[in-house]
């Protein structure tokens, strides 16, 4: 009995020590730290994403363009006080945008790049049948830009943090602002633990 | 109630033995060495080979502090950020713990608390990393912490009463970069109030006056940051204190490099026989060699001038600790005393004999004098003073020099930046640091 003891005691201490990893489901809402993460990043997409394509600029613009509007994202400056990667929350905008069949979409200015390089390669390396012609690129219509900003209230252990994200959609034409949008989340974090040294 | 008191003494003696403190006043002149040749790679490397052998969890957010000091002034820009985003966590983390006054200050000594890191090295984690991202060519990076820096300087001002009441320099940094990414309104406030805070003489510092030409954005700004010689380091000083009707000084000693404050006091505890021996930290400070540098650049010059001064800032934060530094002091004396009357008691009971007791309490008596040391915990690898040069040149592709002179008017030391571009409208960011 005892023995049994000590061996269940040293697999006790043996398991405890180990690095626990289990798959979650992408959509789990898990936070740690309280910080942006990529519940919010997911969240914020689409719900302003929706919001978006269904204010009045939008049926205005099919009508007067005979067709799905051509979109763009541009830059999301990150205001706020945590290291943010914006090109996480860039890339959801694009998708949710993409999935939602009403636009179409151009890539970003650095994706354009890598892909006149490869034309310019395929003008001199790719066969005539298959070597894509300059000049035939598709312009946006719309450029859709913003602002991730945050206010920290703090005292002591207690955290408040109100993230508020602005986006602009822009008539690359006129420069007109055709939709404001404004999502904001708001976390009540009470900082406990710390990382191992 | 015999077993009980054995217990108690039991337990404190465990707590005696396992106490572990900060580095060593010779491994931070260890270190000091290779910093002032210039070795800050290999400064690092021993930082983190001592991780757990010199330093300890509790050490964390010190650690990370000196390590991503260090790796800054390597060159190293990823990795000091990562450390010091750990000390800034660990600090923030025993910060609003608030540990600091745990019971092991008053039974053994002010090193057994986790280190809380003075305020104006929280500061400093803001403005190193910032730079860090500079390095990076993340502005965004360089901004956030920027902002982070503000606010932390922002709220300590509304829940602190101390002398610091800001730090100059780096709302002065913070303010350059708010202007760089064009947001008038925070380079405006930050600027304010760098300017305010230098007008106070406890900083120690120049309240920056530079030129800017009225053709400023038609031209390329370089901003230098000279870090110039070593930080004061923290050494334990002791005196023993007779106990009577009243406390007496009987004796006096410093730690130096060759013996440890522990060891010294350990033999005097036997020596003295009925006394106390209390510990508190003073500094030791080291003139830099570099009295002054320059920036010379597409056939103009600027010098720098001192921003930051960290020894005055040291000197500030341990003169606002004494009070509490001393009141942890006298409790100790009493606690130690009270263990080892204690301790003669319960030998003498146990055995019978006074000559065991009067053992019994020499022994707790030279494990309370062997653990008896100030907290001479301090981020070491910083520089004594921190320089600033802006200067204005055409656009192009210039070499940047940076000299240094001492105080006898001679040039020391020459650092060449090569063929650095810089665009009009655009400001270049350098760091050097000198350590002798």
């Amino acid at each position: 009995m005892k023995r049994l003891l000590f061996v269940l005691t040293l697999c006790a201490l043996v398991c405890g020590c180990a690095t626990k990893v289990e798959r979650m489901d992408v959509n789990t809402t898990k936070d740690l730290s309280g910080k942006w993460n990529d519940t919010d990043s997911r969240l914020v997409s689409e719900e302003m994403i929706t919001d978006c394509l269904s204010a009045p600029w939008y049926n205005k613009t099919l009508l007067r363009l005979g067709k799905e509007p051509v979109v763009i994202v541009g830059t999301v400056e990150n205001k706020t006080m945590e290291h943010i990667n914006t090109s996480t929350f860039i890339e959801d905008m694009q998708r949710a945008l993409i999935n939602s069949t009403k636009v179409s979409f151009v890539a970003s200015s650095a994706e354009r790049g890598e892909v006149r390089t490869e034309r310019l390669e395929q003008d001199e390396f790719a066969s005539e049948a298959t070597r894509k012609a300059f000049g035939r690129e598709v312009g946006a219509d719309f450029m859709l830009s913003g602002v991730l900003n945050s206010i920290l209230d703090q005292e002591g252990k207690k955290n408040v943090v109100y993230y508020q994200v602005n986006l602009k959609l822009i008539d690359i034409e006129t420069n007109q602002i055709v939709w404001n949008g404004q999502k904001q989340i708001k976390k009540y974090v009470l900082t406990r633990g710390k990382n191992s040294w | 109630m015999k077993k009980a008191r054995l217990g108690t003494l039991l337990v404190y003696i465990t707590i005696l033995t396992c106490a572990c403190g900060g580095p060593s006043l010779r491994y931070k002149k260890e270190i000091h060495t290779l910093l002032a040749a210039e070795n800050y790679e290999a400064a690092a490397q021993k930082l983190e080979e001592d991780k757990n052998k010199i330093f300890s969890e509790k050490n964390a957010a010190m650690y990370y502090m000196l390590l991503g000091v260090t790796e800054h002034d390597a060159g190293l820009a990823e990795r000091s950020s990562a450390s010091l985003a750990k000390a800034q966590e660990f600090t923030d983390f025993y910060y609003k713990n608030n540990i600091l006054q745990s019971a092991e200050t008053f039974l053994i000594n002010d090193e057994a608390a986790p280190y809380i890191a003075p305020d104006y090295e929280r500061a400093l984690t803001y403005y190193y990393r910032a730079f860090n991202f500079l390095d990076m060519q993340d502005m965004a990076g360089a901004l956030v912490e920027a902002r982070r820096a503000v606010f932390f300087l922002d709220n300590r001002r509304a829940q602190v009463k101390s002398k610091y009441t800001d730090d100059p320099f780096v709302q002065y940094f913070a303010s350059l970069l708010f202007e760089s990414e064009g947001n008038r309104s925070s380079a405006r406030i930050a600027r304010e109030n760098a300017l305010n805070a230098y007008e106070n003489a406890v900083y120690g510092a120049d309240t920056p006056d530079f030129y800017v030409p009225q053709n400023a954005d038609k031209l390329g700004e370089i901003i230098f940051v000279h870090y110039n010689g070593n930080a004061p380091v923290k050494i334990s000083k002791t005196f023993q204190v007779a106990w009577g009707d009243v406390l007496l000084a009987i004796n006096e000693t410093s730690e130096d490099l060759d013996s440890s404050p522990q060891a010294q006091n350990s033999v005097i505890s036997v020596i003295a026989g009925d006394s106390i021996t209390v510990a508190y930290p003073a500094l030791q400070e080291s003139k830099p060699e570099a009295v002054s540098s320059r920036v010379f650049a597409a056939g103009g010059s600027a010098d720098t001038i001192l921003a930051s001064n960290i020894t005055a800032l040291a000197r500030l934060d341990l003169e606002e600790k004494r009070l509490a530094q001393q009141a942890r002091m006298i409790a100790r004396a009493a606690v130690k005393r009270a263990a080892a009357v204690t301790a003669k008691k319960t030998a003498e009971q146990a055995a019978g004999d006074e000559a065991w007791g009067d053992m019994a309490k020499m022994l707790v008596n030279i494990f309370n004098t062997a653990t008896e040391k100030a907290d001479t915990r301090s981020v070491f690898t910083l520089p004594a003073e921190i320089r600033l040069a802006r200067m204005f040149v055409e656009p192009g592709i210039h070499d940047i020099v940076f000299k240094t002179t001492n105080a006898a008017g001679h040039e020391k030391e020459e650092k060449v930046f090569k063929e650095v571009k810089i665009n009009a409208g655009q400001r270049i960011w350098l760091h050097h640091r000198t350590a002798r």
